[in-house]
This record gives C-alpha cells, structure tokens and sequence, in this order.
C-alpha cells in the first residue's frame, strides 16, 4: 500500500529521484509532517478551503456519509471509501490516500524516469510512512530495481529487527536514516519507542556494513532543537563517521491533519529563524561533520 | 556570473524602462510623399527612395550615455507605422492609450498626420489587394477562426535572419560594387534583364542611404562632442562620430565597429519592414573573431566590452513594433522577438561555444530586458558549465536563454533539402522557434495558426460550424455514420487537408501582395542570393524560400481522440449520440459525461503511449499536408507547433470539446499537455512532450515549463534542470524554456488554480505542483518568493 509518487525529487538524495511513499508507520511522532501516512488503511481527506459547495458529493454518496453543513463533510464513521466523491469533485477537494499496487506496476511506474535517473545519478527513494513495515513488499521492490540497474534509498526511520536489516543491506545503496532524539525516554515521548534499536541498526549500518548513510534529523521545536541534544547527535555523526541533512521543521501539515479531521500538536509551532539555523548548522561543521541544510 | 551593471548602463536602463512607448508618423509621412512624387517608378525603386529619404530625413538622437547609437522613430522607444501593411492604423488611432495591453502613447498631432496620409493607401495595402482577391469561402473558413492570418495580412514578413557576414565582411560598399558590376552587366536582349535594372538601382541606392544615414549620426557625435564639457564623454562622442563615418558602409575592424554595425543593420531592417521576429542569429559565433582579435592586441578589456554589449543588448530592446488591437490577444505583451542564438556549431559539426557565448548569456541576465529574446543551440558536445550557466540564467526569470536541440533541427534543415554544412553553422532561430539559415532565406515563418480543434469540431459536424451553422467544409460523414475510430480519424484527415488549403491560398495570396506592394531593398541588399538573381527578397531572390503554419490545440485534439476511441469505440460506455448532445448542451445536464470523458481517459502529458501516439499522429498527418504546398517563391510550406497567446482566441470559437473542456475556453498552448491534467510531474510531460516526431516539425515545436525559482535555488537544483533539459533533447525534444515565476504569479495562480496547473515548486524538500498545494503551504510559498523583476 503506498499513498503518493512523486517525480523529479532533487533534494531527497543524489541525482533526480522518484519518491514512493508507503502508507503505514509504527511511530507516532507528535510533529509528523505526513499524517496521511500514519495508518495502514486507506483513508480520505477533505480540503475544506477548495470546495466550491456543488455539492455533487452529497449527491453520489451512497452511504449518506456527507452532509455539506458539515465542516468537514464526511462522516468517516460511515464512509466505506468508495472514491466517489473525489471523482465527482470538481474543485478536487476530497482525496484518497492509499492505493494497492504490485510490485510489478510500482518498477514499472518509476521505471518511467530511468533516463532521468541515469543522466543526473539519481534513483528511487522508498519513504513513507515506515517502508520496512511492508517488508515482503519493500524487499522485493528493491530487488527489482536493483535487476534493472537503478540506485535505491530508503528513508527510515531505523526502527526495524536485525535480520531485515541484513535483508535490506543487500538491496538499498543508500540510507536516509532519522535520528529524532539522543535521550531515549525523550525518544519514547516523542514518537512512542525507544531509540535504543535504532541506534544499534545505526551504528551496524555504519561500523559492521560501511554503507552509503546520511543522518536526517529532523528539527523540532522544544523537542530536539536545544544545543544539547544536538551537540550529542553531532559526537554520534562524529564517531560514525556520517553526514548530517538537518531539516528545519515546518507546520505546513496543518492542511492535511484538518482534512483528515485529525489534531496537529504542533499546529502553530513556527520554523526555526534563518539566524538559529545558521547556529545549528554551525555547530554541526564545528565538528567536521559534513552538513547541509534540507537535504542534498 | 558578473551581475554588476556599470553606472552608465543602470542610468539608461532605467531610463529605457521607464518610458513608455510612442507612435512615431515620420517614417509614414516620407514614406507617403515619395511614393506620390515617384507614382511611376517600379515598386522596388519607390521603395529605395522611400527608405533613402527616411534615413535622410528622419530625426535622430544620440541619447545621454550611449555608446551604440542608432533610433527606430523619433523618441527612445517609437515605432514607425508602415500604412503599406498596417490599414488598420486608421481605426485604431483612439484606442491606442485604452488598451488592456501592448499600450502605446500617440499624441493628437500623430493621429491627425495619419489622418491626413493613410487615404492616399486605400485600395494599395496588401490587406485590401488579399482580400479583393479571395474566394467566399475561403474568407469564410478564415473568419470562422480555423485559422488565422491575421499577422502577415496587418503586418510586415518581419521573421529576417540578417545576413551579417557580407557587412562584417565587406560594408555596404563591397554591396554597392556588386550591384554596380551586375547592373553594367546587363543585357536587355536578355528579357531577364529588364525588371534587374530597377533592382539593381535599389540596391545601390540603399547601400548610399545606409552610408548617409551612419553619416548624419557621426556629424551629430562632432557636433556634440564639441559642445561636450566633460572629456571623457566628449571623446565617447569623438570615437561614436568616427565610428559611424567608417561604418556600416566601410568593413568594421574592431570589435566595437563591429557591434555599431550589427546595430545599424538590425534598425535599418526594422525601419524598412515593419514586422516581428527580425532575428540577430548567432552573434556570438560572428562577432568572437573581432573581439579575440581586439583583446589579444590590447585594444580592448573584457569589461570594455561586456558593457558594449550591455550597450547593444539595451539599445535591441528600444527596437518596439505595433499590432492592431485583435492581434494582441494572440501575440501578448510586446513579442517584438529579436531572437538572437548562441552555441551551437561550426559547419564541421565541431562545438562552436567560444567566450562571447558565455559573455553574451551573462549580459542577457545582467540587463534584465525583455529583449532580445535569447536562444542557446545544444548539441551533444556542448560544454556542461555552458549549460549551467544557461540554468543560472533562466534562474533570474526571465524565461530566458529558451534552450534547442541542434540534434533534430540539423537533420530536420537536412530533410528540407538544406545542405549539411549550412545547416550546422547557419542554423539559428527565427523569432520564437522557427528553425532559420541566417542569411539565406526568405521565410514568411508566421503565416498564421491552424486551428486544430476547430477541424475536428468540423468533423464531427459533417463540414458544418456548429457555432454559426453554416456548411465550411465537404460532408465527410455524420458521427453516427463512423462505424469504427480509423472512420472518424480518416473524416478528421480529409477535412485537415480541406482546410489547410484555404490557408495556404491565403498565404500565397499574401505574399504575392507583399512581395509586389512592399518590396524590401535593405534585407535584398543583405540576404543570398538577391543579387546573384537580380531579384528582390520576398519575390523569390533568396537562396532558400518557405513559409510557416502553426497547428495549435494539439493535447485538446489528442485527448479528444482519445476520449472518443477509448469510450464510444471501445469501451463503448458512452453512445455517439449522447456524446453530440452533451457537447452541443455545454455539458450542462450532461456532468457525467463531461467525469467520464475527462477523469477516464488517459490524457496526454503523462507518458502514456495510448494517447501520447495519437498526438504523434496528429503532428504527423498535420505536417504531411503542409508540406506538400508549394509558396509564392519556388519554395515550399514548413509546419510548426507554437501558439504564442494565439490558443486565447482560437478557443473563443470552439463548442464544449470530447476532452471535457467547455465550451469557448482557452484551447492548450503549443506543445503542451492541457492544464490540469499532467498528473506526473515534469518529467513525465517531458517525456510525452520528446514522443512527439519534431524532426519533422520543421518550423519549430515549443514547450513552456514553469517553476518557482525554489527549485532552482541552489546547485543541486540547477544541476537538475541541467539534467532534464539534456534529457529531453536526448529522447528527441526540440525546444523548451522555463518560466521561473514572481510572487505575483503565485497569487494569480491561487485565484485561478485551473490555469496553472502545471507550475511547479519546491515546497520544505521536495517539488509539487503549486495549484496541488493547500492554502497554508501555498502561502508559505508566497511569502518565500524572492525574485527580482
């Protein structure tokens, strides 16, 4: 099950990437920039501020799940998802999130921008969501794509048993690996887990496979932003030999929680300033860490 | 990138921008008295005589700070009037300064001196001559908006590519002696020979009148310099006055002789032919061996001569021409496109980039004009920093430099009969994306614009117009009648090749008006082989002679095809009839129909080969018809795909469409996919975009992309653009340039999301499409947006 494909990625990794995003994550970080990520199921969002008030929906929906007094239209109680509002919708405001698709279809589908990839050393990115939480899937999709000569990175967020990470070792060429918190108890708080596994899977990603890994920390306000934590996450980059991706935190997600009729903790948390990034940017290549801001 | 503009150029930039453009009648006046004084002389000498005493009449000016002088009307940015061509002046002259755009000031005194001239034209334009000649039916074709002929009828050819080499190489002067001996050569027991007298006496006339003009604006540099109390302007003035006293009519010898020459001869030519599109071609490839030569004797430094260029650059964007009201609509803004074409080859096949190229790109970033409209040839040994420069460039907004690929045009030229060598070091744009051999052509290359969707309307009609009722075209079946799709496809291509016809008669007709109303003895002067022939340019003294029709509306058409073989045919989930009822209600009632046809259906610009072939298909039989008409001078008819604003109007005729577009809206632009419907990003557009055989879409091809200049900010991002661009010339693309967008644009597309669809931006690390957005992160954007303008 993935929920999104998107082309011509330029700063998700080397080259011009396709990022296939999978649905379904065990974490539930309180920031989480894609919520329609979160859950294994298909889902539907409403985007209030483009309906134009037709109201072709109500008029289609089978199960009388929408009710335009609403503010958010749909009563996701009784909505079996049947699509058939999105495809009346005129003003595309309704959305579907999660779609199956084979492995075959998914190759093929990327496969389309091979001459993109090849020209610019680029490749595909697997994101999600948790893509090691579809692990049959995940695995034989790389597999693929590896056959068909094309660099494969994954986004993770690390949280994964040994033996799949030796299975996927095999198939990936690069590792876009979240570290969110040094301090495992604020770790757990955070996103509902210990760092303690992701740790190791990082630390044997490194030391025991020598893999292609970059360090993607994600920068949130009063969470993991302080200098403290951060100057710990820079010895860690330091003694794994690793570069850093430090990815200020946005609240553009917003959107995307009221369409999902979700709550956004961070709602209106605001990017850190041009000054603080620079700070934190600094304290990184003080280290001699190679570090950039919002990817490469 | 050197972005630091000299103070002497910021001075005139600012000047040139803030002032707004003026109607200048001096050239029409004197043009008017000679033609009653000499009413029995051939038309070519009447017009030698006319442009003899413009140039030796007109006002002229050498404003503060120039070092490249040279003016079009009296004024910083005046366009002349040609009532030869532009009739329509006559009624416009009060709405001028009313108009929603391409505004132009005109006093009270201009508009009584056109009064008084233009009757003295009635029953002698090329418009009343065309149209007195033309059948009913054709003029009814035309006024039904299947095509248009609206540019050549109203303006001059305009669509020159100057010949430079015989002026860098010899001066006007060689010129004249060449007219001279062919003219003491002539035999009138040679019947030839009698209509090559007048001509050559045009030629040697010009050539005088180019020397006098040059002339009067070196005397006005002594003058000056004498009155001149800051010395180093008074020696700029002394070394203008010296320059134009040796050319264009002595060969230049320096680089800054050299660029004053290019000057004169671009002005000249706007002067004498009142039209668009007159292109400088590949001015770094002609002007390197000046500056190579100045700069290894120590006559000049590279900051000398990046701010001529600056200069030059600058003084092509005084250079503004005048459409009527209607034409503006399909020509939006000021598309005076003076194209000039950098890159590229030697005739050898070789990589021709020098250091002028990156010189002459740097400028075009720096001076911030809109013209001169820049080109770059790619070929597939052209340097990588050449192309990421290139990228840099287009990061600045302007849409420019517009990139092409060498490795269709060359054997696209080829398959024209053009030889190999000329067509790799004489190939340069014409324009917007004609595909040009500078110096030796004679190309009609905007010969109006075909409208595809409004032929498959008449198809689906049985020859009839739906909106006014009246029978245009033969009956080729009604749609209930198509027993399968080749049925309806072989009706679609009969009424194509019937309909075409009617345009190419306008066309010949046209120019037949133009090369017997209007001769043109500068661009004669310059252009291979006039005087080789004794024959005058438009009449067929060029080397090589075409004339160019545009199809627009093709995703429209294609999507359109495929809705209704995928649905009616195969499918069949939707009848013939029902179809027929929904388009001619508008969809209205009909909203299932309209779901259907547009959401079911594989829509071009997604790299989907069920409908990307049929746009294939429909390029193909297109450019087949054209091709076989032959034109006015022995040459033939070349098809392109480009709609400058032209799809506005043209939609404006067209019924509720089987692609689920309603009626009277906006058909695609150019090459591109419809808007709202490339759901795959950029590179899949690309990619259906290159599926396209643009080898045989010789008059050029044109493909917009859009981003937000976040996608480009830093060297991964311009890297990528690098990238794709060199992909799709690798997979057969011929053109494409990028519109890196302002603020304002941004807000716009906010309000009218369904006509942005395909704006791209960055948004925290990734790309989107800008309409696909939410509000928030839309006004994230927004406030993001850091653009110069």
């Amino acid at each position: 099950m993935i929920y999104n494909i998107q082309r011509f990625c330029v700063h998700d990794g080397y080259g011009i990437r396709t990022v296939v995003f999978f649905k379904g994550c065990q974490l539930r970080c309180e920031w989480c920039a894609n919520p329609e990520s979160q859950k294994m199921e298909r889902e539907i969002g409403f985007y209030k501020n483009k309906c134009v008030g037709c109201g072709q929906c109500e008029e289609i929906c089978k199960q009388k799940a929408i009710d335009l007094q609403k503010p958010y239209h749909i009563d996701l109680d009784l909505c079996n998802l049947c699509g058939d509002c999105v495809y009346v919708c005129p003003a595309e405001a309704y959305q579907l999130f999660g779609e199956e698709v084979t492995c075959e279809a998914l190759v093929n589908e990327v496969m389309k921008d091979w001459r993109f990839y090849k020209k610019s050393g680029g490749g595909v990115t697997l994101s999600g969501g948790e893509p090691s939480l579809q692990g049959e899937f995940l695995i034989n999709c790389l597999r693929m794509l590896k056959r068909n000569g094309i660099h494969t990175a994954i986004e993770t967020h690390g949280y994964m048993d040994e033996d799949f990470l030796d299975e996927l070792v095999s198939v990936v060429d690069l590792f876009l690996f979240d570290v969110k918190h040094m301090d495992s108890n604020k770790h757990q708080v955070g996103t509902g887990v210990s760092n303690q596994l992701i740790q190791e899977n990082l630390k044997k990603l490194a030391f025991v496979y020598g893999k292609d890994v970059i360090m993607r920390i994600p920068l949130i306000p009063e969470f993991n932003d302080d200098d403290n934590n951060l100057s710990k996450t820079a010895l860690l980059a330091k003694e794994l030999g690793l570069p850093v991706d430090l990815l200020p935190f946005h609240n553009m997600a917003k959107g995307k929680y009221d369409a999902l009729q979700r709550n956004y903790k961070y709602a209106s948390n605001r990017t850190q300033d041009d000054s603080r990034l620079k700070e934190i940017l600094e304290l990184f290549t003080s280290y001699g860490i190679d570090a950039k801001l919002r990817g490469r | 990138m050197n972005m630091q503009l000299t103070d002497r150029i910021k001075r005139m930039r600012e000047r040139i921008v803030m002032t707004d453009p003026i109607i200048c009648p001096e050239r029409a006046v004197i043009w008017t008295e000679t033609f009653k004084e000499h009413e029995d002389k051939p038309p070519i000498l009447k017009a030698a005589l006319a442009l003899k005493n413009t140039l030796e009449k007109m006002t002229i000016h050498i404003f503060e700070d120039e070092l490249i002088v040279g003016n079009q009307g009296n004024g910083l940015r005046a366009t002349t009037v040609n009532p030869i061509v532009n009739t329509w002046v006559i009624d416009e002259l009060d709405k001028f300064e009313k108009r929603k755009g391409s505004k132009f000031c005109i006093s009270e005194e201009t508009k009584e001196i056109i009064r008084e001239i233009y009757p003295y034209w009635q029953g002698k334009s090329v418009y009343d001559n065309t149209i007195a000649i033309l059948d009913d039916i054709t003029k009814e074709v035309m006024d039904a908006l299947v095509f248009t002929c609206g540019y050549t009828l109203t303006k001059g050819c305009g669509h020159w590519l100057l010949h430079f080499k015989p002026v860098l190489t010899g001066g006007f002067k060689s010129i004249k002696e060449q007219a001279q001996k062919r003219l003491a050569e002539i035999d009138l027991a040679d019947p030839e020979g009698v209509d090559k007298v007048p001509f050559y006496q045009a030629i040697i006339i010009t050539c005088d009148a180019v020397k006098t003009f040059a002339d009067r604006y070196s005397n006005l540099a002594t003058q000056m310099a004498q009155g001149e109390t800051d010395q180093s302007r008074k020696q700029e003035l002394e070394l203008i006055a010296k320059t134009c006293a040796k050319v264009p009519y002595e060969a230049p010898e320096s680089f800054y002789e050299a660029v004053q020459t290019i000057y004169f001869v671009q002005l000249i030519t706007q002067i004498e032919s009142d039209g668009t599109g007159v292109s400088l071609g590949r001015l770094d490839y002609l002007l390197y061996p000046f500056y190579e030569k100045d700069l290894q004797e120590g006559k000049i430094t590279k900051e000398q001569a990046e701010e001529l260029l600056d200069c030059l650059w600058l003084k092509i964007g005084t250079i503004i021409q005048v459409w009527n009201e209607e034409d503006t609509k399909s020509f939006g803004g000021h598309p005076i496109s003076q194209a000039i074409t950098l890159g590229g080859m030697h005739e050898d096949g070789t990589d021709a980039t020098n250091p002028l190229t990156y010189m002459m790109l740097e400028t075009t970033a720096r001076v911030h004009m809109p013209q001169p409209s820049v080109c770059v040839r790619v070929n597939k040994n052209s340097p990588s920093d050449l192309l990421l420069l290139c990228a840099e460039v287009i990061r600045e907004g302007l849409g420019m430099p517009a990139m092409y690929n060498d490795e269709i045009a060359i054997p696209s030229l080829v398959s024209r009969g053009i030889s190999l060598p000329e067509a790799r070091e004489d190939y340069a744009v014409i324009g917007c994306v004609e595909m040009g051999i500078q110096g030796k052509l004679c190309a009609f290359a905007n010969s109006g614009y075909f409208n595809l969707l409004k032929a498959l309307e008449i198809t689906l009609n049985d020859g009839m117009d739906p909106l006014t009722g009246k029978q245009l075209s033969s009956q080729t079946g009604k749609p209930s009648d198509f027993a399968t799709y080749e049925d309806l496809w072989n009706a679609f291509c009969k009424q194509l090749a019937e309909l075409i016809k009617h345009q190419v008669a306008v066309t010949n007709v046209v120019d037949t008006m133009h090369a017997r109303l209007a001769p043109l003895p500068f661009v004669s002067a310059i252009t291979d082989n006039c005087i080789d022939k004794g024959l005058e340019v438009q009449s067929g003294g060029a080397k090589y002679n075409y004339d160019g029709i545009q199809a627009v509306g093709l995703a429209d058409v294609a999507d359109s095809l495929a809705a209704i073989k995928k649905h009616v045919f195969e499918d069949r989930s939707i009848s013939m009839e029902k179809l027929m009822e929904a388009l001619k209600a508008n969809f209205e009632g009909y909203e299932d129909v309209r779901l259907l046809l547009a959401k079911k259906t594989p829509r071009y610009g997604n790299n989907d080969k069920y409908v990307d072939n049929i746009a294939r298909d429909v390029t193909k039989v297109f450019c087949q018809i054209i091709e076989k008409h032959r034109n006015l001078r022995d040459g033939f008819f070349v098809p392109g795909m480009y709609s400058n604003s032209a799809n506005v109007p043209l939609g404006e005729v067209c019924l509720a469409s089987p692609n689920g577009r309603r009626a009277f809206t906006p058909v695609t632009d150019a090459c591109s996919p419809s808007h709202g419907v490339e759901k795959n990003g950029p590179t899949q557009a690309a990619l259906s975009v290159a599926n396209l055989d643009h080898l045989i879409v010789t008059n050029g091809t044109q493909y917009n992309q859009k981003y937000h200049p976040s996608v480009l900010s830093d060297e991964k991002g311009l890297q990528s653009l690098v990238d794709l661009i060199d992909t799709f010339f690798e997979v057969g693309g011929y053109h494409i340039q990028f519109n890196v967008v302002s603020k304002e644009i941004l807000i716009e597309a906010q309000k009218k999301p369904e006509e942005y669809r395909d704006l791209v931006v960055r948004v925290a690390g990734y790309t989107a499409f800008f309409v696909d957005l939410n509000e928030e992160i839309q006004n994230d954007i927004i406030d993001r947006t850091e653009l110069r303008f």
